[in-house]
């Protein structure tokens, strides 16, 4: 309070506190007191004239105010509109209140409201929206089986490796992206451009950039930090032993789906199941603590161990690379199997490409291309004559050098031996020493056209084998009933109707595992979930030919070998039993063309040791160089068989039967 | 200095109302008032002390004090234990990809391919012919007694090979 106010307020009229001073004791006594101090006031919204409490203002004295606040307010609105007066008076504190009130009730019940919305009927998604943000489902792949041999070498197995993804909404340079991916990855140019399209369309959210790549090449991608390119890991399928038993393998699509060979024909055991993993988490990844992790475990595949033997499979196809490439061929497929079981130890399939080179195929030509057998179908043949009775070893007949059929008529062919020679006695086991195919047809034409057919299919022929291998062929094969006119003939010496190499090698296995057929094995054992080994069942059987029968075929096929065809085919200190063949192949349009334009098919197929026999094996030859001397199956194919049977040898630690020295016994 | 001089006052008008007469005390008591006009004292009211409930607010408050640090702690367990645990979770997805890239390079290194190529370099070229060479029957039971196998049969390896991979499979097999 100024002084000025103070002097005014002590020159006022006297209210009731200054009466009250007046009365002071002290004053009416005569003492000296001092002023009191002026009570302070509140100042009136003047400021200047305190008020006192219980005083009403004289009502003269607001008229100035009002005059001050009419010439006072807005006084610079020089446009203010004459007879317009603004008045401004204080307002009514309750209704302000409850104003007020009535607002922040209004507020708070239409928060109220909005949260009783969204905790109820409108909650789904955002119940949705935050899940989405902070709970990951993740699918935890299961890993597919191994595929092992039998001597525990991986041939085909799973590894993890990297896989480089994108965002296209986040990429922020796309051409330059692209372009920088292109170069680190050696992409085509047609996927570079693929990928800028998809970049500068930014209408997805992922895109594969390149699948299961190194993970080196993926690590310096990702050290370069690009905005929208990211990393997965993924488990790739791959061969550790390389192109080994390729065309038996198959292979997986990039998802890990078997789409050819065993992993085609094995895909429901090699495949697990997936498994998934339910977790919150927080912005940087980590699990939010207490939140509760929802696993099921992914159950792997099976493992199968197959019955091949990688060493083996390897030094097959090596040798037959180098034998197909020697003769000029068109391709080759071999065939080894154990006698007694059937299991495959290897099989290999080659081909030369447009470009001249030999190399392992990828489709299984063994099980999918069925040729005309040749000579090496008299062992079926004369197993039916010796079976049935017709003849014995020793029976011997008149063969002459050609016959001619339907002589005169439209029907009129020649059938020749191989070697041209004049009619003369050959013994039975002169015929299948030598390869007579006028021998074989006389005396299988003593057993009957529907009995050799039965024969026939009892060895197999006709009907896919056990392995039912994926797009495998059953060859092609007529009941007997329906062969005509030259395939009566035909079919005792291998025309007429076609098999494959997996059903030849099985039907000669039936004469080495004495007389009963055993269907061929593939796969050994599997290894389940819970790591639990289990072998397979045993192959089918059936008795084709009765075991002396199987004998006496025995002791002949090594004449074939020490003697005969099939010399080339011989193995130091252990016997071998076999037969040679030699097929013309169909020419297009039909028929086997004439002499000089011919193809071959060059076989050979025996077992060893002969009189115990552990190892069946087939070799086949297609299309040796025609115009050489080695383009039959003595000479093409046998040899490889020796070759072959020796590395089984080694590889399946083979010894001779005690008093078995082979050819030299002979 | 007018707190002093108050307190003097103050201290004046009590030795005078307990030692004055009546009417004495009627003008103490006037000019206390006095006093009293110029610091008014608060109405003071002697309250009963509530030790008990002072006491059950104070155990309260400690046991909720004991219980919120108690939760922090606990969250804090579960916390480490959680990161804990997706350690642990990467560090099996480690050993397992480490697992199968060691099978990856023992298959690569025991392949046919690669041991026959190795062969070559070292000069080394396939067998082309088997001979069989007749042992002493002396010589075999020598062998036999020193406790060697003379079998050489490699499918008792093959087979303990086999039973390590599956007893590696069933423990870890699906592991993520």
């Amino acid at each position: 309070m100024s002084t000025d106010t103070r002097r005014r307020h002590a020159s006022a009229p006297p209210t009731r506190s200054a009466r009250s001073v007046t009365a002071d004791p002290r004053a009416r006594r005569g003492e000296t007191v001092a002023p009191s101090r002026p009570r302070k006031v509140a100042p009136t919204h003047r400021g200047h004239e305190p008020v006192s409490r219980g005083h009403q203002p004289p009502k003269r004295s607001l008229q100035p105010m009002q005059k001050r606040i009419k010439s006072t307010k807005r006084p610079k609105r020089a446009t203010q509109p004459a007879g317009i007066s603004l008045t401004f008076r204080a307002g009514d504190t309750r209704k302000r209140l409850v104003a007020v009130f009535v607002i922040t009730v209004l507020l708070f019940a239409a928060v109220v409201a909005r949260v009783a919305f969204l905790q109820t009927a409108g909650s789904d998604s955002l119940v949705a929206a935050g899940k989405a943000q902070r709970v990951s489902e993740a699918i935890l792949h299961a890993p597919r089986g191994t595929i092992f041999a039998r001597d525990g070498g991986e041939l085909v197995m799973s590894v993890p490796s990297s896989t480089l993804i994108a965002n296209p909404k986040l990429v922020t340079d796309p051409a330059g992206v692209a372009a920088l991916l292109g170069t680190m990855l050696q992409l085509a140019p047609d996927r570079q451009q693929s990928l800028l399209a998809t970049f500068t369309a930014k209408d997805k959210s992922f895109v594969y950039i390149a699948r299961q790549i190194d993970d080196d090449i993926a690590n310096s991608v990702m050290a370069l930090n690009i905005g929208g390119i990211d990393v997965l890991r993924e488990d790739k399928r791959i061969m550790p032993s390389g192109e080994v038993g390729r065309s038996l393998l198959g292979r997986t699509d990039i998802d890990g789906i078997g789409t050819a060979g065993v992993e085609l024909l094995y895909d429901n055991q090699l495949t697990g199941v997936d498994g998934e993993r339910v977790r919150e988490h927080d912005a940087k990844g980590r699990s939010i603590p207490g939140s509760g992790t929802t696993t099921i475990d992914p159950v792997p595949g099976n493992d199968l161990i197959l019955t091949l033997d990688r060493s083996l499979q390897f030094q097959v196809e090596q040798a037959l690379i180098g034998r197909v490439t020697e003769l000029s061929a068109k391709g080759g497929a071999v065939v080894v199997m154990d006698t007694a079981t059937g299991e495959i130890y290897a099989v290999a399939n080659v081909s030369r490409a447009d470009d001249g080179v030999v190399a392992v195929t990828s489709a299984n030509l063994a099980a999918v291309e069925p040729f005309e057998p040749g000579s090496v179908a008299k062992v079926f043949s004369l197993s039916a004559v010796v079976d049935t009775g017709v003849a014995t070893p020793d029976t011997v007949i008149e063969v002459p050098g050609r016959i001619v059929y339907d002589k005169g008529t439209t029907w009129e062919h020649t059938i020749n031996d191989a070697e041209p020679h004049p009619l003369q006695p050959m013994s039975l086991r002169d015929i299948i020493v030598h390869s007579s195919n006028i021998g074989t047809l006389m005396l299988t034409d003593e057993v009957g056209t529907e009995r050799f057919g039965n024969y026939l299919e009892s060895f197999g022929f006709g009907q896919k084998t056990a392995l039912d291998f994926p797009d495998e062929s059953a060859g092609i094969f007529k009941p007997a009933a329906e062969w005509e006119g030259t395939e009566k003939q035909s079919h005792s010496y291998g025309y007429g109707y076609s098999v494959t190499a997996l059903q030849l090698a099985a039907a000669v296995n039936t004469v080495a595992n004495g007389g009963v057929y055993v269907a061929p094995k593939l796969v050994a054992a599997t290894i389940g979930a819970d790591g639990q080994v289990v072998d397979t069942a045993a192959s089918t059987t059936h008795t084709v030919i009765q075991p002396s029968t199987a004998a006496t075929m025995t002791d002949m096929m090594k004449g074939v070998v020490c003697n005969g065809t099939g010399k080339d085919a011989r193995i130091a200190d252990i016997s071998v039993a076999g037969k040679t063949g030699t097929a013309y192949k169909t020419r297009e349009g039909g028929g086997y063309g004439e002499t000089g334009n011919r193809a071959y098919r060059a076989s050979f197929v025996g077992f060893f040791p002969a009189d115990a026999p552990k190892v069946t094996i087939l070799v086949t030859i297609d299309e040796p160089d025609p115009t050489s001397n080695d383009r039959f199956g003595g000479k093409a194919a046998a040899p490889l068989f020796a070759t072959i049977a020796t590395a089984a040898i080694h590889e399946l630690q083979i010894t001779p039967n005690p008093g078995d020295t082979g050819c030299s016994a002979g | 200095m007018a707190m002093a001089a108050r307190s003097e006052r103050v201290t004046t008008v009590r030795s005078r109302v307990h030692g004055g007469g009546a009417a004495e005390a009627r003008v103490m008591v006037k000019r206390t008032a006095a006093v009293a006009h110029l610091a008014p004292r608060p109405q003071l009211v002697v309250v009963p002390r509530q030790r008990r409930t002072a006491r059950v607010i104070a155990a309260g408050c400690t046991v909720v004090f004991a219980l919120m640090l108690g939760a922090a702690a606990f969250q804090t367990q579960l916390a480490r234990r959680q990161l804990t645990m997706d350690t642990m979770d990467r560090d099996i997805r480690a050993a397992h990809e480490s697992y199968d890239v060691l099978r990856r390079e023992r298959a690569e290194l025991r392949s046919p391919g690669r041991l026959s190529g190795e062969a070559i370099k070292l000069g080394m070229v396939p067998a082309t012919q088997t001979e069989f060479v007749q042992l002493d029957a002396d010589v075999v039971a020598v062998v036999q007694r020193s406790g060697a196998d003379a079998s050489g049969d490699p499918a008792a390896s093959i087979d303990e090979e086999f039973a390590q991979y599956a007893e590696v499979k069933a423990e870890a097999g699906g592991a993520p």
